[in-house]
């Protein structure tokens, strides 16, 4: 426990100095900013949008607002936050300019043999998906940010750029329209 | 169901992160090397908006109605010298400038005259002040 605890206090120690060298103009300082956080950035673009090439150009897209919106950075906030903010507004861009194409529920015929229950699992999760896609844009990031990849509300509020009130009742108002989709639907 | 059950993990391996990081990387030296085209871009825009912008505020922007304004003569009744002094031909003007139904009197209507003393009226802006300044006419 104490180990994982002084292994969290170095990383972020190293990401404080490697955002500074970086605000500083040390370009290397920035790749080094990209590979520390790449991965949290895909995973929130990967939760939003859904799509594998959509997701590379979201990436991209962050880092190069990150690189033109770094001097701006408060280091008394919340770094993560601040970084999952701009990656959401990047893709609520991209979910702007696109139509979001609900994905197909699994075809039972086609679908290579697999356990009855297991075809259940699978034809239950994607008509959950296609509920979390029907939702209104807001409640939609709320849930799959909060619910789908497990942040804080507090860091969902960040990232979302309201309060942390808003948030609960953003997701609480999304859990009781999931439920009443999937009671229509199935 | 749990919703958490929908997370899965991003497709993306470490040569799509390295691939991204280089485009990152070309990206940002390709705009350090030409920040004037940077400024470039952005007065082309404000020049496209301008071309665009102005010629429809134009033909929104309603006609002015142009109204004839005729400054009649200035309404002072002045004889002798007093009338020629300055300070009473800038109150004179002043007056008229200040309109006011009075100060399109035609001329003809100007108040008569006393043969033995000027009489100077002065017509302010509020129309139910008047200045009258009477003095006696100066012997030639």
């Amino acid at each position: 426990m104490t180990a994982v605890v002084i292994d969290e206090i170095t990383r972020s120690n190293s990401l404080d100095s490697t955002i500074r060298a970086a605000q500083a103009g040390d370009s290397a300082a920035f790749e080094e900013l990209m590979v520390l956080t790449e991965r949290r950035v895909a995973q929130i673009a990967w939760a939003i949008l859904g799509d594998a090439e959509d997701v590379k150009d979201a990436v991209q897209e962050t880092f190069l607002r990150l690189y033109r919106f770094l001097g701006r950075y408060d280091a008394n906030r919340d770094f993560s936050g601040w970084l999952a903010r701009i990656t959401v507004n990047v893709c609520r861009d991209t979910l702007h300019r696109r139509k979001r194409v609900f994905e197909p529920l699994p075809d039972m015929e086609s679908t290579a043999p697999r356990a009855d229950d297991e075809l259940i699992h699978q034809s239950e999760l994607a008509l959950l998906r296609r509920a979390v896609d029907s939702l209104p844009p807001k409640e939609r990031l709320a849930v799959i940010l909060r619910e789908v990849e497990g942040m804080r509300t507090e860091e969902v509020a960040t990232a979302l750029g309201i309060t942390v009130t808003t948030v609960r009742v953003q997701v609480s108002r999304a859990r009781a329209k999931l439920r009443a989709w999937i009671e229509r639907h199935s | 169901m749990n919703l958490d059950e929908l997370r899965t993990p991003h497709p993306l391996r470490d040569a799509d992160f390295a691939a991204i990081r280089a485009r990152v990387k070309a990206e940002i030296a390709q705009r350090e090397e030409r920040p004037w085209l940077a400024m470039l871009l952005r007065f082309a825009f404000v020049a496209s908006l301008l071309v665009v912008a102005v010629p429809y505020v134009r033909e929104r922007t309603p006609e002015v109605p142009v109204v004839a304004a005729r400054v009649e003569a200035p309404v002072i009744a002045e004889r002798g010298a007093l009338a020629s002094s300055p300070a009473v031909v800038a109150a004179s003007r002043a007056a008229t400038r200040a309109g006011g139904e009075d100060a399109a009197r035609p001329a003809g209507e100007t108040p008569a005259l006393h043969s033995e003393a000027s009489r100077i009226e002065i017509i302010t802006a509020d129309p139910t002040v008047r200045i009258i300044w009477i003095t006696p006419k100066e012997s030639s």
